[in-house]
């Protein structure tokens, strides 16, 4: 742990400073959760200005009750809920256009996929990292928005099953059982790239 | 097992991503085939790849875009802290001055004894101290109830 983060104030500072009137206290929240937040939108909000609006909207809300906030979980948790509750509301509106289709849960990837691939051992021994992070990183991108975004959470992000059940309101088996299936769908497209030749 | 019985692919996965938990079972088939040892290898350079996939950001300074739309949040208690201590004040004042009025001759006795006055000087600001502390904590409380829209009321969205 390093000097500054050991005197970092704790949530529960943070938010008194913000209710006594201090907005550079709330200047400090946005920045210690844009990242999570950020994560969250991109992956839920194909449109690049509808993502500004709603990064923007999120944080208002966040201002506007924090008063309601209870303490029963991180701040970053409970604001990333409010971001997600912000997306799924948002893609609601955007029904009639193609994200909508995408979302939320998808209902079964794997009849879309063949079951039988070539041995993944030639995949591992021949695929270097980069080739394997830059395929990665292209075929995230193309999972529907509820697996891209519970692939980041819990592999980039680091959170565990129960703080992704807070932010996603799902139960942790449900989570587990998604995380399952996209990581399978993402194995199996980049088998059927490498056999078609990178 | 029968080495020729592959694993399932939740089963390769668990054992990837979370051996300890995979069982003695599916360890030693995989210890022994070829075939489910490349995919639980191959999952593992996946997890390490997902750790590692470019973090997207805002292209803009969203801190600075959202202050400036910040509403000025009233701070409404600091009127009632001051309407209390006026209160308190005045209750202080009085009732000193019926003590004086009805306890001359006492006050002089008192007058004399420094651990009286500073006793009883340290009681009165503890009682103060308590009384403000008591005040501010439930002030709180009872703004947060009567807030209807407040998100946590809805049992759905309630973190």
């Amino acid at each position: 742990m390093d000097h500054k983060e050991h005197h970092k104030p704790t949530d529960r500072v943070l938010v008194e400073r913000v209710l006594s009137g201090n907005t550079r206290a709330f200047g400090s929240i946005i920045r210690d959760t844009e990242g999570l937040v950020a994560q969250i939108v991109f992956k839920m909000i194909p449109d690049r200005e509808e993502r500004r609006d709603i990064a923007q909207d999120i944080y208002l809300k966040v201002f506007q009750k924090l008063d309601s906030f209870r303490f029963q979980s991180k701040l970053s948790t409970w604001i990333a809920r409010i971001a997600y509750n912000t997306c799924i509301n948002q893609l609601e509106k955007n029904k009639a256009s193609p994200i909508g289709n995408e979302h939320p849960a998808p209902t079964n990837p794997e009849d879309e996929y063949p079951q039988e691939y070539p041995d993944a051992h030639d995949l591992e021994e021949n695929l270097t990292d980069a080739e394997l992070n830059g395929l990665l990183e292209s075929e995230i991108e193309k999972l529907p928005a509820l697996y891209k975004l519970l692939i980041t959470l819990y592999h980039r992000q680091e959170l565990s099953y129960a703080e992704i059940a807070q932010i996603v309101a799902l139960p942790e088996g449900t989570i587990k059982s998604y995380l399952f299936r996209a990581r399978k769908i993402l194995r199996e497209r980049i088998q059927m790239i490498y056999n078609k030749g990178l | 097992m029968n080495i020729a019985d592959h694993l399932s692919d939740i089963e390769i996965q668990q054992h990837a991503l979370d051996a300890g938990n995979s069982g003695m079972a599916a360890a030693t088939h995989i210890a022994q085939c070829p075939h489910c040892s490349g995919r639980v290898a191959f999952y593992q350079k996946m997890a390490r790849g997902m750790s590692v996939v470019p973090m997207e950001e805002f292209d803009f300074n969203l801190t600075k875009t959202v202050l400036a739309q910040l509403p000025a949040r009233k701070r409404s208690h600091a009127p009632e802290r001051a309407f209390i201590a006026c209160v308190s004040l005045v209750g202080v004042f009085a009732a000193i001055g019926v003590f004086c009025y009805l306890n001359t001759g006492l006050l002089n006795d008192l007058l004399g004894k420094s651990d009286v006055i500073s006793y009883g000087t340290a009681c009165c600001l503890l009682f103060a101290f308590l009384l403000t502390n008591l005040w501010s904590e439930n002030v709180g409380k009872i703004r947060r109830i009567n807030l209807p829209e407040s998100l946590q009321h809805f049992p759905g969205a309630a973190v």
